[in-house]
């Protein structure tokens, strides 16, 4: 009975054994596509402008880390800094446009004709700023 | 010139790997080697201070086909920056300068 539970030991371990190399093949397959899908995920939610930027930069500081776990955890990392920094472009646009200063259009010209029974007012002028100056 | 940055504890570990290597432009990646910074804290930080001047940043010299890899960006302090991160190090620590020597 020892003996067959014994082989059976054996039988179970290398089962195992030969799983878990198969898990840690596939895993080490499919995590550099989840780096880069997961990528492509953060670099969506930052402003137009940025996104380009922050692609190569991004890509480049996951090429610098050593081991496909690391990676994976960094690349999840650059989920939540995407979310914050998009945050941040909102302010930093919030700001500009309380700041910023009105710019004038430019001038434009006009003809009033007013016809008051026999009296006819003709005035020109021109619009700009603001006001206008007849 | 954007909104100025809030000085955290994270904010001044950044501040502190420029100060100990001043003219050497710092990938995310060192910054992060050298702060312990996870990248979802680092990146807002960077972005906060190069929108506020304190750092400005460069891609690596050479086109990614011939460094055959995606090119590093490079962040460096500015000017606005030393006397910014001194200031805050001073108010924080007291020990501004002494902190900026020694690097």
């Amino acid at each position: 009975m020892a003996a067959i539970i014994g082989v059976g030991g054996i039988f179970a371990a290398l089962f195992t054994a030969a799983l878990s190399g198969l898990f840690a093949e596939e895993l080490r397959a499919w995590i550099p596509r989840m780096i880069e899908s997961t990528i492509r995920h953060a670099v969506d939610q930052l402003r137009a402008g940025q996104r380009e930027r922050y692609a190569e930069e991004w890509r480049s500081h996951i090429n610098q880390m050593p081991g496909q776990i690391g990676k994976f955890a960094v690349a999840v990392g650059f989920l939540l800094a995407a979310r914050r920094m998009a945050s941040i472009g909102k302010l930093a646009l919030a700001s500009e446009s309380t700041t910023s200063k009105q710019v004038p259009g430019p001038p434009v010209a006009f003809t009033v004709s007013v016809t008051l029974g026999r009296l006819k007012v003709h005035g020109e002028g021109h619009v700009s700023e603001g006001h206008s100056q007849g | 010139m954007g909104i100025e940055p809030r000085i955290t504890a994270p904010t001044l570990k950044v501040l502190r790997a420029f100060m100990t290597r001043p003219d050497d432009g710092l990938s995310g990646a060192d910054i992060g080697r050298q702060t312990k910074l996870g990248s979802g804290t680092l990146y807002p930080i960077l972005l906060r201070l190069e929108q506020a001047g304190w750092l400005d940043s460069h891609w690596e010299d050479e086109t990614p086909q011939v460094l055959e890899r995606p090119r590093r960006r490079f962040y460096r302090l500015t000017g606005l920056g030393a006397k910014k991160a001194k200031s805050a190090f001073l108010e924080v620590t007291g020990i501004g300068e002494l902190a900026w020597q020694r690097s």
